[in-house]
């Protein structure tokens, strides 16, 4: 059975000045089945370059990695364009919703790359909005809500496209510990219900309280 | 996804800085078209008074000779029956508002002790005062006068009369060649002192009755007959249904093959207008790269976050293209409405413009306002800032989504 995620000894080194940085240094894990992961670890630990890795923001020295049957290294500009669009969805810690956009817009804009008719496109972006109970607010820019109401945008933003994976990182390092936990219920359920496979970099221990799996990372290795 | 109206408010955005170039390219666009409304109203204002000044919308007369000589010119110019042929033909077509014999010719005018040259026309006063009379100044003295009380009557040249110290009232004497060669001379009185504005013309232009003139020169024949149009529009087509009609042996000159100097005027200015528009263009284009620049730098983290959802680099170009075409669009219509405002304001500021190399007499500033450079400006400008807009953002396409995103 294809894996959702596999990742075959991955490297990623960084020069400083006349010194060598390990950020990743020989990862390697699966995820098989729908599933949380939190990826855990100490700052600089690679927690961040391991994301960017598996949403392929930045290309490993050495290794492999696959997600749902397909190696990011073949992919071309433009099958990266759709992979990101179509196969992942991406959560940032600082939300990163477009300022100028309405949550409905910003949830409609990883809808641009599709085949859909402008009507369904706001069906399909007004169904993720009410999927994480925004439906409410659908009108109003980043600047008019809340931190963990544009979390809760930037999450139907990751989902509307019904991703197979969704990477957020740090996704209630900026939110309160009452959001923070809104949050987590709402991921936890979207995974259940959804199907979707998480994986979370996080140093919140209630992320990794909640994920069925943690990998923790240390110096850029896997802690034992 | 609506990019245009994504690209549009990004630019309300950033508002001070979208005024900025918007009124950077507005400023440059009203300056074109000014320069447009000027150039367009010396050219109007050039073509009129060339035309209403007496050279008329066209000249009939007979084949022309192969040289200069006056006495030549009038061995081969029109007779009686030509010049009868000629003005049945110019009162039976539409369009042709007014006719007006000539008689060119040259020889020496004099008061005594001083003689000067100069280029004598005789004219029929009442026909070419009708003509060109409002182009006619009069520094001194009156218009000459028709019938027999102004038989002998001369106009001349406010310079020729300075130096040659003659008044309105006081007479000249005039000697010339006659058509079979001899020298004729006559005395006439001073009705009028005529100032073109030109001080060369003014050193040698002289007007006399037709009649005068042939007595004269000792002939019946006509050089010319200057003929005025109803408009200019539509001169060049009359003209030519004109020169089917008159038949063998007359030949109509229109009045740009008279005035070889109007092209030549138009031909400048089009090159300066081409020169000052490639400046403009080159200003708005750089205005527009330096702020796309900018703002993809600023905005390196929303570029990232749109590359990071899988938005394609040619769709987010696309964003950068549309906000330069609406920089370009803003500052061409605030430019095309500054202009018209500037144009309304300088025609009625009534502004007196020092007199052109070779002139004597001031110039009205006047602004003549086409819409044609408004239309070119509009279609113009919004494309080049969406091509610099879309050249500079070719910058994104070397811009890594992982250091984009970890950029502010």
């Amino acid at each position: 059975m294809t894996a959702i995620v596999e990742v075959q000894e991955v490297r990623k080194r960084y020069q400083r000045g006349d010194e060598q940085i390990a950020a990743l240094d020989g990862i390697s894990f699966r995820i098989g089945e729908p599933a949380v992961m939190a990826i855990a670890g100490p700052s600089g630990s690679g927690k961040s370059t391991l994301l960017g890795m598996l949403a392929r923001f930045e290309r490993p020295d050495s290794g492999c990695i696959r997600i749902a049957g397909a190696q990011l290294d073949a992919l071309k500009e433009h099958e990266l364009d759709n992979f990101r669009n179509r196969k992942l969805g991406f959560i940032f810690q600082n939300f990163n919703l477009v300022p100028t956009l309405t949550a409905l817009e910003n949830v409609e804009l990883a809808l641009a790359t599709c085949c859909l008719s402008r009507r369904e496109r706001r069906a399909a972006a007004a169904a993720a909005l009410e999927m994480v109970a925004m439906e409410h607010r659908s009108e109003h820019t980043p600047a008019q809500l809340s931190g963990g109401q544009q979390q809760r945008v930037a999450i139907a933003r990751a989902l509307v496209n019904r991703p197979g994976l969704v990477i957020a990182d740090e996704p209630t390092g900026n939110l309160d510990g009452k959001t923070a936990q809104q949050v987590l219920e709402l991921v936890d359920g979207l995974h259940r219900q959804l199907g979707t496979t998480f994986i979370i970099a996080t140093h919140d221990q209630r992320v990794m309280e909640m994920a069925g799996q943690v990998l923790r990372l240390e110096d850029g290795r896997v802690a034992p | 996804m609506q990019w245009f109206s994504l690209a549009h408010r990004n630019v309300v955005r950033n508002g001070r800085r979208s005024m900025l170039l918007g009124g950077t390219i507005a400023v440059g666009a009203a300056a074109l078209l000014l320069f447009a409304a000027y150039i367009a109203a010396s050219l109007d204002g050039l073509r009129e008074s060339t035309i209403r000044g007496g050279l008329g919308h066209a000249q009939v007369g007979a084949v022309p000779p192969q040289d200069g000589y006056a006495e030549q010119q009038l061995q081969f110019a029109l007779d009686a029956s030509q010049t009868a042929r000629i003005e049945a033909v110019l009162a039976t077509t539409e369009g042709v508002r007014r006719s007006a014999p000539r008689l060119q010719f040259s020889g020496l005018v004099s008061n005594g002790p001083r003689t000067l040259n100069f280029q004598g026309t005789g004219v029929d006063p009442v026909r070419e005062r009708q003509a060109f009379g409002a182009f006619q100044v009069l520094a001194a003295g009156a218009s000459l006068q028709a019938g027999d009380a102004g038989r002998y009557q001369v106009m001349i040249g406010k310079e020729m009369a300075r130096r040659l110290g003659v008044s309105p009232g006081q007479s000249v004497t005039l000697m010339t060649t006659t058509v079979q060669g001899s020298i004729n001379a006559m005395d006439l009185e001073v009705a009028g002192v005529l100032a073109t504005g030109v001080p060369e013309l003014d050193l040698y232009t002289l007007q006399m009755p037709i009649g005068a003139a042939q007595e004269l020169l000792r002939t019946q024949k006509i050089s010319s007959i200057a003929v005025l149009y109803q408009e200019t529009a539509g001169a060049d087509a009359l003209s030519a249904g004109l020169a089917q009609s008159l038949g063998p042996g007359i030949v109509l000159r229109r009045w740009q093959d008279l005035a070889p100097l109007y092209p030549q005027v138009r031909a400048l200015f089009r090159n300066q207008f081409m020169v000052f528009g490639s400046i403009i263009g080159v200003i708005v284009f750089l205005g527009v790269a330096a702020m796309t620049l900018t703002t993809i730098y600023e905005r390196s983290k929303e570029i990232g976050t749109l590359r990071a959802i899988g938005i394609p680099q040619a769709m987010v170009r696309r964003l950068f293209m549309f906000e330069g075409l609406l920089q370009g669009a803003f500052g061409a219509f605030a430019g095309c409405a500054l202009a018209w405002l500037a144009t309304l304001v300088l025609n009625s500021a009534g502004i007196e413009l020092a007199p052109p190399p070779g002139r004597n007499v001031s110039v009205p500033l006047y602004l003549l306002w086409l819409p044609q450079p408004s239309l070119a400006i509009i279609a113009v400008l919004p494309l080049l800032a969406m091509a610099a807009a879309w050249m500079t953002s070719r910058r994104i396409g070397a811009m890594e989504v992982k250091a984009t995103l970890s950029s502010n």
